[in-house]
């Protein structure tokens, strides 16, 4: 109760006054301060965990489809080295007798 | 506000709403979790929290209206004076009839004070604001606040001593 004011004249109610002070627990500031250093320090391993997350997600962004396109290119660059190699005429029969034929497979005889 | 002006001006008031949390919430563990998480709220406002007018009492209203809001959820009583403090608790001797008497027939007349007058009563006395904390907890000016509180106490004194002077 402070003294300085009009308090109310009665031994009983300073009696409940400080029957009803609540004591502060030693160290409470130190312990609130290091609360908020750990949700600073979580807030900050998650920050980082994201950055790196994210740098990733835009490495594989760049990189792998080019990676693949690059893939193809080389497929193509190699099956046109592969049909180099034979002749234009063996390439293209002139005259052929088609034996069997479907979707997959051409049987053919030729001069 | 940077972290050293926090520490220097907010941090400090942990101990100082201590008490008036643990008056309204009832209880010590729930108090210090509350004090924890109303600086917690503070520390992520600190950005705006340097050009206030009126610090020390904008953590009070904060922490009161913080308590309001767990007591509503919780169905919490309001004030603990139906309760005793573990300290006085731990002192139970020949004289505590006496004592929970009296307590009983002073949180009776609490309870019959209008609200506001009640209120800062015990903001003032138990918890320890000053006049200028209390008109920002509860949205009241300061000449009103010094109004209430000396109602509040001729109510109370006058009520007590004629109480104790019949018997």
């Amino acid at each position: 109760m402070n003294k300085e004011d009009e308090n109310i004249d009665n031994e009983l109610w300073s009696l409940y006054v400080e029957g009803h002070k609540q004591p502060i627990p030693p160290g409470i500031s130190e312990k609130v301060w290091a609360g908020i250093r750990r949700r600073k320090q979580k807030r900050q391993r998650i920050m980082i965990a994201a950055s790196v997350a994210a740098s990733l997600a835009l490495l594989i962004t760049f990189f792998v489809p080019a990676n693949q396109e690059q893939s193809d290119a080389e497929k193509r660059r190699l099956l046109q080295e592969a049909l180099s190699m034979f002749p234009e005429e063996e390439k293209t029969p002139n005259e052929v007798d088609i034996i069997y034929e479907d979707d997959m497979i051409i049987i053919y005889v030729g001069n | 506000m940077t972290e050293r002006d926090f520490k220097a001006t907010v941090l400090p008031l942990a101990e100082r709403i201590y008490p008036m949390i643990a008056r309204m919430l009832n209880n010590h563990h729930s108090a210090e979790d509350a004090v924890q998480e109303i600086m917690i709220r503070m520390w992520d406002s600190r950005s705006k929290l340097g050009d206030h007018p009126n610090l020390t009492g904008y953590v009070f209203l904060t922490a009161r209206n913080y308590c309001l809001d767990k007591v509503r959820k919780k169905s919490l009583k309001l004030h603990s004076l139906n309760g005793k403090t573990d300290a006085i608790e731990a002192q139970k001797g020949s004289s505590d009839l006496e004592r929970d008497e009296l307590f009983a027939i002073i949180e009776n007349l609490l309870k019959e004070l209008p609200d506001q007058q009640g209120e800062v009563l015990k903001l003032r006395d138990i918890d320890g604001l000053e006049y200028g904390e209390i008109a920002e907890v509860m949205s009241l000016k300061v000449e009103h606040v010094r109004v209430l509180l000396s109602r509040a106490r001729k109510t109370v004194s006058r009520q007590l001593k004629n109480i104790y002077n019949y018997e």
